[in-house]
Order: structure tokens, then C-alpha cells, then sequence
């Protein structure tokens, strides 16, 4: 199931920006999506890819130049964590209730 | 039969809690002392030691910060190389810009930078954990190369943003050969390693692995979580500081901010993987193996071909011996999933006993 979602996104991927090596980098990229969101959430997976997505763009556009640009490496991780500290579940995760 | 503590008894708390406690142990370290610090610098050729046993060692050193993080205090980081590319062009610019400084006080001023950074991008550990806490080091991965290729100081404003060591001179004696090269990384990383065994055996390191194990309990039972954590990540970044320093100085000379990309980070957590985590004697193995394997791979396939007559090209020597070198590394974590280190003290229970059954 995981592979064949994964597929997909591939083959979608490949028909827009053409297949290399470089591919595996889009891998990590769904790590801040996923967390973005939260775990065990589908929703949360489009919301956060969304939202990821696009502040990636929007910051390369607005804050990229006044920096000197190429943040968009970064950018994603940077927006996941300052999200994690607000909110350690994601958007629609669950609350987790540690117990000893 | 020869490996066994019977018949050696202590007689005052300084033996009793000694690193080494069996006589065995003691006589091994020692024997593989001398054998690294006389034996392989009077035996060994430059290719050895430049492209084997150099980077061998810095390795070990990186994999160790890696493990005191993830193995020992339970934080998952994949940030290594990022830590390493501020301790080289830390290294760099205080040898550059300080000329007086001593080599080993650039070395260390690198270190105390990383340790700065990982103390900066640990704070998030107080608050996420476990995966969350990868994506978190992920950004400081990708955070700092980036700053790094874009800000020109780092790398005195040249413009593809590579660096060229320093000559490294202490008290007079200019190191350039491989061979000195490699003895001061020895020693470097010996001393390391025996700060970092006695770390994990006192106050500290039982504070890292009660948070590893349960960090609920452990701020239960009156640890404090934040001091903790942060600790682990200062000392852990410290180490892949220095080791980073160490990979321009005295392996590569002449280095790039991509030389310290992700994937230098995914090979330190596979040494530690392959190795074991939470063991210093697993960096040292999982470092050999990740090194060594590749070009024993490669010696192989040269003797096959040699051997059988067949030609084969470069290119797919090269994917033959990757699809191997991923199958091998697949094996060994089936076959024992706590790394070679495991491996090793499961032999060393059995010699204890060998050559009788019970």
C-alpha cells in the first residue's frame, strides 16, 4: 500500500520534472509533510503537503532574496520544527499520553 | 579456557572499577596499542594510510559523537555531517584568522562551535522525540550547509566556496607526511576514545542512558531532562567537530561544504547501525566495516575477473559491488540486529566457558 501510494506520487513526479538520481531527495522532502500534518492522519498528509509545498515557494519568492536565495533546501524542515515546538503532534495527529 | 576473570581477584575499589577489569583485556588493548602506534606506522605504505587507515579513524571518531547522541542518550540525529563541516571550516578560518593559535586549539575551537550549533538545534529534543527529532536535525543538516556555501567568511570568500588546510605544525614540527598525519589522528582519537568510555561509566553517562531508556522516568527519579539532553548533544557535536577538523587537516586538505552532505550523515548512522549502537568498541567495527568493505569488494571483483578471465566494465563493478555491499549490510542486521559489537561479546561469553560445554 505504502509502495504503491508512493508509486503514484513517482510517476507523477517523473511526468513533470523527469527522472535522475536526485529523486531520493524528494523522499526526505515528505518527512516535514508527514509531520507537518501528524502521524496516522491522511488528512493531515495533503494539508501538510499543501501547505509545505507552497510556503516553500512563497519563501524562495519573498524571503529568498533577502537572504541570497536557495532556502528552499531548508525551508520545509526549518517550518516543520518551528511547528513542532508549538504543536509536537502535527495538525491532526493524536495526542500521545506518556506513561511511566 | 585463557579468557576468563577466575583466579584474578581485586583487592581495593580503584581495581574493582577499573575500564578493563580482566587481565586478558588489559593485555589486548595494549597489544593493539602498541600494534597501531609502532608496528603499522614502521610497516605500512602511504596508500594505507592515506586512504585506509586516515579515514578509518576519523570515521570511528564521527561515529562515535554519533553514538554518545543516539546510542547512549536515545536522541536520533541526523545531523553528523553538518556537525563535522562546522568543526572543518571553524578549524579553518581560526588557523586563518588566529595564526598563532596551535593546531590542536583550532581543532578544539572547531569543536566547541559544533557544540554550540548542537546545543542550538538540540533544544528542540526537549519537546519532540524519536522521529520528529530526525526532521529536526534534518533542518540543521540542510540549515548549515546552506549557510556555509552562502556566507563567504566561512570559507574566505572564495568563490566555489572550498578550503584548503593549513599546514599543520606543532611545536615546530611541520606533519605532512601521511604517516604523521595518521599518528596524530591516533592520537586524537584515543584520547577521545578514552574520554568518552570513562564518560559513559560515570554520573553522566548513566544520566543518558536512563533518558534513552525512558525519559519519563528518568525526569521522574530527579534527572534533569534539559541539562541532560543538551549535554549529550554539546559532547556528541564536540566529537563530529573535531572529527569534521580532522577530515580536512589531515585526510582530505583540500575540502568542499558538499563533501559534508547527507550522505556522509546516513554512513555515520549505518556505522553506528552495523556496529552497535550504544557501544564505543561498535564505532570502531561499523567504521571498518563501511570503509574497509568497499575496497575489499573491489579487491575481490579484481581477483574474479583476474581469475575467470572476464571483463567487466567499471560501471557496473561498481552498482555489483554496491547491490553487495547493501545485501551484506541487510545480513548482518537480520542475523544480529545489536551490530557486531554484539557479536563480539557473545563470542566473548563463549570463550569464557570454551573448551567445555557448561
Amino acid at each position: 500500500m505504502a509502495g504503491f501510494v508512493a508509486l503514484v506520487a513517482g510517476l507523477m513526479w517523473g511526468a513533470r520534472s523527469g527522472v535522475q538520481f536526485s529523486l531520493t531527495f524528494i523522499a526526505l522532502k515528505a518527512l516535514p509533510v508527514l509531520i507537518l500534518g501528524g502521524f496516522e492522519s491522511v488528512p493531515g498528509a495533503i494539508v501538510g503537503g499543501l501547505i509545505i509545498g507552497a510556503s516553500e515557494k512563497l519563501a524562495e519568492v519573498y524571503i529568498g532574496p533577502l537572504v541570497g536565495g536557495g532556502i528552499e533546501s531548508w525551508f520545509p524542515y526549518v517550518l516543520a520544527l518551528a511547528f513542532l515546538l508549538i504543536r509536537p503532534e502535527g495538525l491532526f495527529g493524536e495526542k500521545h499520553i506518556d506513561r511511566v | 579456557m585463557f579468557y576468563r576473570e577466575s583466579g584474578q581477584f581485586k583487592s581495593s575499589y580503584a581495581e574493582d572499577q577499573q575500564i578493563f577489569p580482566i587481565r586478558q583485556d588489559r593485555i589486548g588493548i595494549a597489544a593493539l596499542l602498541v600494534l597501531a602506534f609502532v608496528v603499522v606506522p614502521l610497516t605500512a605504505d602511504q596508500y594505507w594510510f592515506s586512504a585506509i587507515l586516515t579515514p578509518f579513524l576519523i570515521f570511528s571518531l564521527a561515529a562515535l559523537g554519533l553514538n554518545i547522541l543516539t546510542g547512549y542518550a536515545g536522541q536520533l540525529s541526523l545531523g553528523t555531517a553538518a556537525f563535522m563541516a562546522i568543526g572543518a571550516f571553524m578549524a579553518y578560518n581560526v588557523e586563518l584568522r588566529l595564526p598563532w593559535m596551535p593546531i590542536l586549539g583550532s581543532f578544539a575551537i572547531g569543536g566547541l562551535c559544533a557544540a554550540a550549533v548542537g546545543v542550538v538545534f538540540g533544544l528542540p529534543s526537549l519537546r519532540i522525540k524519536g522521529f520528529y527529532l530526525a526532521v529536526a536535525t534534518l533542518a540543521c543538516q540542510f540549515f548549515v550547509l546552506w549557510a556555509i556555501n552562502r556566507i563567504g567568511w566561512f570559507s574566505n570568500n572564495s568563490s566555489s566556496g572550498v578550503i584548503t588546510a593549513q599546514k599543520i605544525v606543532i611545536a615546530g614540527y611541520t606533519l605532512d607526511t601521511p604517516a604523521a598525519k595518521y599518528l596524530l589522528t591516533l592520537a586524537i582519537v584515543t584520547l577521545m576514545s578514552l574520554a568518552a568510555k570513562n564518560l559513559m561509566r560515570s554520573e553522566t553517562g548513566r544520566a543518558f542512558m536512563a533518558v534513552r531508556d525512558m525519559d519519563v522516568a528518568a525526569e521522574v527519579v530527579g534527572i534533569r531532562m534539559m541539562h541532560t539532553k543538551l549535554l549529550a548533544f554539546a559532547i556528541s557535536s564536540f566529537y563530529c567537530g573535531v572529527a569534521g577538523a580532522l577530515f580536512a587537516f589531515c585526510y582530505l586538505g583540500t575540502v568542499e561544504p558538499e563533501a559534508f552532505n547527507l550522505d556522509l550523515s546516513f554512513r555515520v548512522l549505518f556505522m553506528i547501525i552495523i556496529g552497535g549502537v550504544g557501544s564505543i568498541l561498535g564505532c570502531y567495527l561499523g567504521s571498518a566495516f563501511i570503509i574497509l568493505l568497499p575496497i575489499l569488494l573491489n579487491l575481490v571483483a579484481g581477483g574474479v575477473s583476474h581469475t575467470f578471465g572476464v571483463e567487466i566494465n567499471h560501471a557496473s563493478l561498481s552498482n555489483i559491488e554496491l547491490i553487495v555491499f547493501g545485501s551484506l549490510i541487510i545480513f548482518f542486521l537480520i542475523v544480529e540486529p545489536h551490530g557486531l559489537a554484539r557479536l563480539w561479546q557473545i563470542a566473548k561469553e563463549k570463550l569464557r566457558l570454551w573448551p567445555f560445554p557448561h
